[in-house]
């Protein structure tokens, strides 16, 4: 197979995509089982990779067009998909910097907004499939999924109010492990997909498969391993915003949550709606603290949640559209994209060494704003 | 523009009767699972009702996985 220079770059560039999808999204099935001690950390990243890896190869059902129509997809070039996977990096490393669950497909789809609106004008855009498809779904997820969950705690408190709480803590404990690994298949199966997706378009697109081609083996292998990866890899800083920031989950919450988010997740997909994993497992998390009376549920953190789901298309778009501009420019210019989005990178992570969040202090969320904080907690804060 | 309100409704509706069915029935096994192990501890015989109440509910919520694995795994359609 001949391969240009750009096109492996994009393929190598879209598997560091799937990569930080994995470690993005592994907090929104695992973080309040890990929360609840339901599992220890790690053993939780490693079964919500093992089953992203089976989702992957379950579902075949990869999508022919890269962006849903949200763009023009005849206008849609290889180095406007370049850029946009540059944007949606950034930002989602953006965001596990400052531990916020969002949602890696918007920031995908933003990222190949972006690039397509400045190489191909704003016709190429299609803004009423932008709000059909990503706008009301993004709105109406957390508000299902939040609904749904509150009244499952409520409920759940309220029955098993007069039992021995040890006995609900172990059962609700036990019935975590199920829902949170039913979630972790369901996202296996939907998530890897968009990258075998990008991957199969760009191929085909550069002459190197024919048209409505399906995935080849190494792109379905490649992309299913790089998820995994991501996943066991664990982006620990959202994984304590989901399981502790938010609202401190005890077992029958992370149960409730849990559940609510697969029964809306499976419902949505089926009945042709679909809704965005991150918004709807962050809806139930929130629900599952309101439904627990006197339970605390940090709007301030909710809030710049909020904040980051508003700022992922814009965000991504700009980083996408400028990222796709200097790429079209030739091969020197996917050089410089490349480097400076390693060293933006790099940068991001060098920064959250500083104040590490690992498998060990990930259940430690730290108290809001310290004042005259003592050098020993302030190594343990966002 | 489209706005499919219907499969929206559709959504709201089912994800509330699977997601509150459940959290109710496995919050009434769990309730007599406890009922359960109190009697056990008190070597007392448990009621043969608790038993069979967190029997149904445990086995439904089981139920209620194998028919999410089958709505996941795309091969059983």
């Amino acid at each position: 197979m001949d391969l240009s220079f750009l096109v492996v770059v994009v393929i190598i560039t879209a598997l560091v995509f799937d990569f930080t999808n994995g470690f993005h999204d592994t907090a929104n099935a695992m973080a309040t089982s890990i929360a609840t001690g339901a599992l220890r950390p790690k053993v939780a990243v490693a079964v919500s990779a093992v089953l992203n890896l089976v989702g992957a190869f379950l579902s075949t059902a990869v999508a022919k067009t890269i962006s849903s129509g949200l763009v023009d997809d005849t206008k849609v070039t290889v180095p406007i998909i370049f850029g946009g996977l540059v944007g949606a990096i950034l930002w989602n490393l953006v965001t596990w910097y400052f531990g916020l669950p969002s949602s890696s497909s918007h920031a995908l789809f933003g990222g190949l907004i972006g690039a397509t609106w400045i190489a191909a004008g704003s016709s190429a855009v299609n803004f009423a499939t932008v709000v059909q498809k990503i706008i009301i779904p993004a709105v109406a997820a957390p508000i299902v999924a939040g609904v749904v969950a509150m009244l499952g705690t409520f409920v759940a408190y309220k029955i098993t109010q007069r039992a021995r709480q040890k006995s609900v803590n172990d059962g609700y404990k036990s019935g975590q492990v199920a829902s949170a690994s039913l979630l972790s298949l369901a996202h296996g199966t939907g998530d890897a997909q968009k990258t075998m997706g990008v991957i199969t378009l760009v191929l085909i697109i550069s002459g190197s498969l024919a048209p409505g081609s399906g995935p080849p083996t190494w792109v379905i292998l490649t992309a299913g391993l790089a998820i995994a990866l991501g996943t066991y890899f664990g982006g620990w800083r959202i994984i304590r915003t989901m399981g502790k920031g938010l609202t401190d989950v005890e077992a029958p919450q992370g149960f409730t949550a849990e559940t609510s988010s697969t029964a809306v997740l499976l419902a949505s997909s089926h009945l042709g709606f679909p809704l965005s994993t991150t918004q709807v497992c962050s809806g139930s998390i929130l629900g599952t603290g309101v439904g627990k009376r006197l339970a605390q549920v940090r709007w301030t953190v909710a809030g710049r949640m909020v904040m980051a789901w508003l700022f992922t298309l814009p965000s991504a778009a700009i980083v996408g559209a400028m990222a796709g501009r200097i790429a079209d420019t030739g091969n020197a210019g996917v050089v410089i994209v490349a480097t400076l989005a390693i060293v933006a990178g790099g940068g991001l992570y060098v920064a959250s060494r500083r104040r590490p969040v690992t498998p060990q202090n990930v259940n430690e969320y730290p108290a809001p704003d310290p004042i005259p904080a003592p050098a020993a907690t302030t190594a343990t804060t966002v | 523009m489209h706005i499919h309100w219907s499969a929206l409704g559709q959504v709201a509706l089912v994800s509330l009767l699977f997601g509150v069915g459940l959290a109710i029935l496995f919050a009434l096994g769990v309730n007599a699972m406890s009922r359960r192990t109190v009697a056990l501890d008190e070597k007392r015989q448990p009621s043969i009702i608790d038993t069979s109440v967190a029997g149904v509910c445990f086995a439904a919520c089981v139920g209620a996985v194998l028919y999410g694995l089958y709505l996941i795994i795309p091969q059983f359609h």
